[in-house]
Parts: structure tokens; C-alpha cells; sequence
């Protein structure tokens, strides 16, 4: 269990290489790939789901609001998504070799790219029912 | 080891803060234009109304992030990763939802507000 450091080295002794944890190597790996692809994939949703929201808001007399929802979404977004990452984290397994590692990093990172994935259809499906409304609600204009 | 819950706590409370206050001023910088819309542009009282709001939001999720602060015993700094990441990622989550429950406030208002009037007319 006390494995904390890659390597010790001890005066005039041969070098002694401890067992190397692999667990704090691997969420070094894991941190920053969820972490990228997390702000990337918001990125790109926040730029390009502007317009479909606007038509659907138009629908329903929300047209000022279309700004303000898309970037508190946004964060939104973001916190749920990264604590989600975050969390994963705790369910890790102990791994004691390089394969091992491998081989958990990539489930895992493939596990939150599907969760991604999922929210991202749930939230396309709302935006397109939206749109699909007919145009004949009675919206006050002020 | 001591020293390690304290090197936690020092790093878990700073994160859990300052998450707070960029989450509440985003939104409610954002959430004047609804409650603008809401209140049908008074201002005298739609600005109070959001002040308020912001300062709920703040009590709430700072009391509890101080509330699940304890931790049992931690004895290597791979758990001291560990717990950080389950206690921050859990709040990121609650702090999520919690925005999230705030849009839907403001959305009922919206269409309850709308309701009102359509009545007086």
C-alpha cells in the first residue's frame, strides 16, 4: 500500500525501483482527456445549437431569452459533466500493471464519452419537439 | 495521518467557493433579462426579486458544501485524490441541479405571470 513515489533512490545503494502506482499515473492520463473533451464537446454544442434554439423559443414567445438559456445551459452543462468525471474516479479498481492501466483508462474514458453522448440526445430531442410545434400559440406582445 | 484531512479540507473549501460565486454571478447576471420579462419591465421591483434569489442561492449551496465537509480517516495521497474528487464532483453535481431547478423557476414564473395576464385582459 506504500507506494507512493515512481521511484526511491538510496545513498550508495543500488537503485531500488518500488512497485510504481499505477493508479495516480493513470487519473493523471484520465484528468486531462475527459477534461478536454468535456469543454471541447460544450464548446461546440453552445456555438452551434443557437439557431435551432431560436426558432423553437420564437414558437413559444421566449425570443429575449434565447442568450441568457443557451449560456446558463452552458454552465449547467459543465458543472454536471465534470463532476460526473470527477466522480468516476472513486470507482476506479486497483491496477497493478501497465495492461491494466491501459485497459482502465479506456473504459473509463469511454465511459464518459457515452454518458456525453446520451445527455447530448436527450437535449438534441427536446430542441427538435420544440420545433416541431405548430406556430399557433398566442403569444402576448407587449 | 492528520496532516493529510487538513491538506483536504484547505484544498476542498477554496474549489467549493469559488465554484459558488462564478455559478451565482453568471446566472444571475443572466437572469435579469427573465425576470425583467417576468415582472413586465418594473424594475423597481424585478431587481430586489433577483438580489434575493442570488442570496438564496448563495446560502443554500455554501451551507452545503460546509455541511458534507467531513471526511473519515485518510492515510495516502492517493486517497487524498480520491476524496477530493467524490466530494467536489458531488457538489458540482448538486450545484448543477440546482441551477438547473432555478431556469425551471423562472420558466414557470414566465408562463404563470403570462397566465395573469391574460385573466386581467
Amino acid at each position: 500500500m506504500k507506494t507512493n513515489c515512481l521511484a526511491r533512490f538510496k545513498k550508495g545503494d543500488k537503485i531500488i525501483v518500488e512497485m510504481i502506482n499505477y493508479n495516480e499515473i493513470s487519473y493523471l492520463i484520465y484528468l486531462p482527456i475527459t477534461l478536454f473533451v468535456t469543454v471541447w464537446v460544450g464548446r461546440e454544442l453552445y456555438q452551434n445549437g443557437r439557431p435551432l434554439m431560436e426558432t423553437a423559443f420564437k414558437k413559444y414567445g421566449f425570443e429575449s431569452w434565447v442568450s441568457p438559456i443557451n449560456s446558463s445551459l452552458l454552465i449547467g452543462y459543465y458543472l454536471l459533466n465534470i463532476g460526473n468525471l470527477l466522480i468516476f474516479i472513486n470507482s476506479w479498481e486497483k491496477t497493478e500493471s501497465a495492461e491494466q492501466m491501459i485497459k482502465a483508462i479506456i473504459e473509463n474514458v469511454g465511459i464518459i464519452i457515452t454518458l456525453l453522448g446520451v445527455i447530448h440526445f436527450c437535449n438534441l430531442s427536446i430542441l427538435i419537439l420544440m420545433n416541431f410545434k405548430s406556430n399557433t400559440n398566442n403569444n402576448l406582445k407587449l | 495521518m492528520e496532516n493529510y484531512i487538513v491538506i483536504t479540507y484547505l484544498t476542498y473549501l477554496p474549489i467549493v467557493l469559488i465554484m459558488t460565486f462564478l455559478v451565482a454571478k453568471i446566472l444571475f447576471k443572466n437572469s435579469t433579462v427573465f425576470i425583467m420579462d417576468i415582472f413586465k419591465g418594473r424594475k423597481e421591483i424585478a431587481l430586489p426579486t433577483n438580489r434575493l434569489l442570488e442570496i438564496g442561492f448563495y446560502l443554500l449551496n455554501i451551507g452545503t458544501a460546509l455541511l458534507v465537509l467531513k471526511t473519515g480517516a485518510i492515510e495516502t495521497k492517493q486517497q487524498i485524490v480520491e476524496v477530493l474528487s467524490l466530494k467536489v464532483g458531488g457538489f458540482s453535481i448538486y450545484l448543477g441541479i440546482m441551477l438547473f431547478f432555478y431556469l425551471f423557476l423562472f420558466f414557470r414564473g414566465k408562463k404563470k405571470s403570462n397566465q395573469n395576464f391574460q385573466k386581467l385582459i
